[in-house]
């Protein structure tokens, strides 16, 4: 069915494959910039990563290398580098990392590109105008969050212990660089849970109130990859081939959701990530079959469509149609239960030792101020949240 | 014709608040959850003459207010007719914002409260068979629909 109207952009340029990191220069270069900032985080600095892509660097001598940014970004940090940026008269930036460093660079180009000194003054949904533009490449090491490929930036506003939500096309890096060597020190638990992240976006994103045949397309290819490379991609670290599918796969489904939203597995896991300071990715695997058992009367036919793409077709065609929508709950429950045994990713909210019983409430009441809740394609009160918490606690 | 509708439709939509603030426990916390003198600027198109109107919630009531920019909250629909199917009930909010259909300038955790009471004042201007199209779920109302018809047009307002 085709919505009675949609917008969907994806300006970024992907560069995927064998010696992507070495056409950084190009990129800088075409975009008529030399002096970029290199943001990272020290653990990344520490295990080569950022000495690895520096060195594919050719001719590029960054203006300022910084590898300080926390696992959860604040404003503090970003205005802290805006800072750098000026003090260094850097002109572009790379940004080497997860979810929280991409985010980070995106709020540092905001906050330069609109001169704020205040961002919360300027949080809001496809509000911003647009500035002048800082050439931005992404270089992803998780699989991941697909924030290379959005135009959203999750910083946390550390005063209110919230995380602040910014949308806005402009926010969308130039360039996303797919490469193994970016990726492959990704440890068995965080390619698992950066993994069941990109799952979850391309489920959200299909299902979702805000879904179109366009997000559509990106999602279910992304489902297809996660299907065939995510247990691969855990089991051996080193298969070059699974590593390179799963970040294509976690860039499909970021571009996926970036278009079409996601809803109350991430509107209930932000919370539990502002509150109990929760891995996103850990709770995106515990919430994601609880969330789709209570949307299932709404999305039954929806699921029973993507079973086709996370579990084939022989699969698909042996399941009942009635039948296939809770298949595809069970099969994620499965492959949960996979990752459990393996690299011992928590299936439930008290096996994480971050979250309190005594805290759902909070997290609850949290969850259903979070944006992703309007797009949920089933109403979710705090009643409904505090259910599905308590179902996912599990002790 | 659809901004002069819309115009009204807004003003029906900043009286309705304020009557479930003191008459619908729901909207009443909801209002209590935000921050005194807490602004809402609601416009329906991106033209300067386009309809709109501003509130200020103090004291657990919604009050009118003249806002021309600087509100805590901003929502403006991309034009007015998008504007129009909200307001008559043709589309919901979700719906709107699943079409792209608005902005919103702040806060977008407490722009949630906003966008519920607005969901309740739905549930109590339109019919059933509208509220039911338009939103995810119906809730019970808790004073009659009439009743805040008619408190919304003959009850003291208050100025600010």
């Amino acid at each position: 069915m085709i919505p009675a109207y949609y917008e969907f952009q994806n300006t970024v340029k992907i560069c995927s494959g064998e010696r992507a990191l070495e056409n950084i220069t190009y990129e800088l270069r075409e975009r008529n910039v030399s002096r970029p900032m290199v943001l990272s985080d020290s653990v990344l600095e520490e295990i080569g990563t950022v000495k690895t892509v520096l060195q594919a660097m050719k001719e590029i001598e960054p203006g300022c290398v910084f590898c300080d940014i926390p696992s959860d970004s604040s404003f503090k940090v970003v205005m802290k580098i805006k800072a750098l940026y000026m003090q260094y008269h850097c002109d572009s930036i790379v940004a080497i990392g997860g979810g929280s460093v991409i985010d980070t660079a995106k709020g540092v180009c905001m906050a330069i590109g609109t001169d704020a000194e205040d961002l919360p003054a300027i949080m809001g949904a496809d509000c911003l105008k647009e500035w002048k533009r800082i050439p931005y490449i992404a270089v992803p090491t998780t699989s991941g969050t697909g924030s290379e490929a959005t135009a959203v930036a999750v910083i946390s506003d550390t005063d209110h212990n919230v995380k602040a939500e910014f949308i806005s096309r402009h926010l969308l890096p130039d360039v996303a660089m797919l490469d193994v060597r970016a990726l492959q020190s990704m440890p068995m638990r965080i390619t698992a849970s950066t993994g069941m992240d990109a799952l979850c976006h391309a489920i959200e994103a299909y299902t979702c109130l805000q879904k179109n045949p366009m997000s559509d397309a990106y999602a279910v290819s992304a489902i297809k990859l996660i299907g065939n490379y995510l247990k691969r991609a855990v089991k051996d670290g080193n298969n070059q081939e699974a590593r390179l599918a799963m970040a294509n796969a976690s860039l499909m489904a970021g571009t996926a959701f970036s278009n079409s939203m996601v809803g109350g597995v991430h509107a209930i896991g932000h919370a539990l990530g502002g509150i109990c300071h929760l891995a996103h990715g850990d709770a995106m695997n515990i919430l994601l079959p609880y969330v789709m058992a209570y949307n299932l009367d709404v999305c039954e036919e929806t699921y029973g469509e993507l079973l086709l793409y996370l579990r084939g077709a022989d699969i698909y065609a042996s399941i009942p149609k009635k039948e296939r929508g809770k298949e595809l709950i069970r099969s994620v429950r499965s492959m949960s239960a996979w990752l459990n045994k393996i690299s011992h990713l928590p299936m439930t909210l008290a096996e994480t030792g971050k979250v309190e019983r005594e805290q759902l409430q909070a997290v609850a009441e949290a969850a259903v101020n979070d944006g992703a809740i309007i797009v949920n394609p089933k109403a979710m009160s705090v009643e409904d949240v505090r259910h599905i918490l308590e179902r996912a606690y599990g002790a | 014709m659809k901004g002069r509708i819309c115009q009204i439709v807004l003003w029906f939509l900043c009286r309705g608040m304020d009557v479930l603030a003191q008459g619908d426990d729901r909207v009443r916390d909801e209002i209590h959850r935000l921050p005194e003198g807490y602004t809402i600027r609601l416009k329906a198109g991106m033209g300067k003459k386009d309809p709109q109107i501003g509130m200020i919630l103090m004291d657990g009531r919604v009050q009118q207010v003249n806002l021309d920019d600087g509100a805590d909250l901003t929502i403006v629909f991309k034009n007015v007719h998008i504007a129009f199917k909200v307001f008559t009930g043709q589309i919901g909010i979700s719906e709107a914002y699943a079409r792209r259909g608005f902005y919103m300038k702040g806060n977008i955790n407490k722009a949630m409260g906003v966008v519920r009471c607005m969901e309740y004042v739905e549930l109590y201007l339109f019919p059933k068979f509208m509220s039911g199209r338009i939103l995810k779920r119906v809730e019970k109302k808790q004073m009659p629909a009439l009743m805040v018809y008619k408190k919304a047009v003959f009850d003291r307002r208050v100025e600010v």
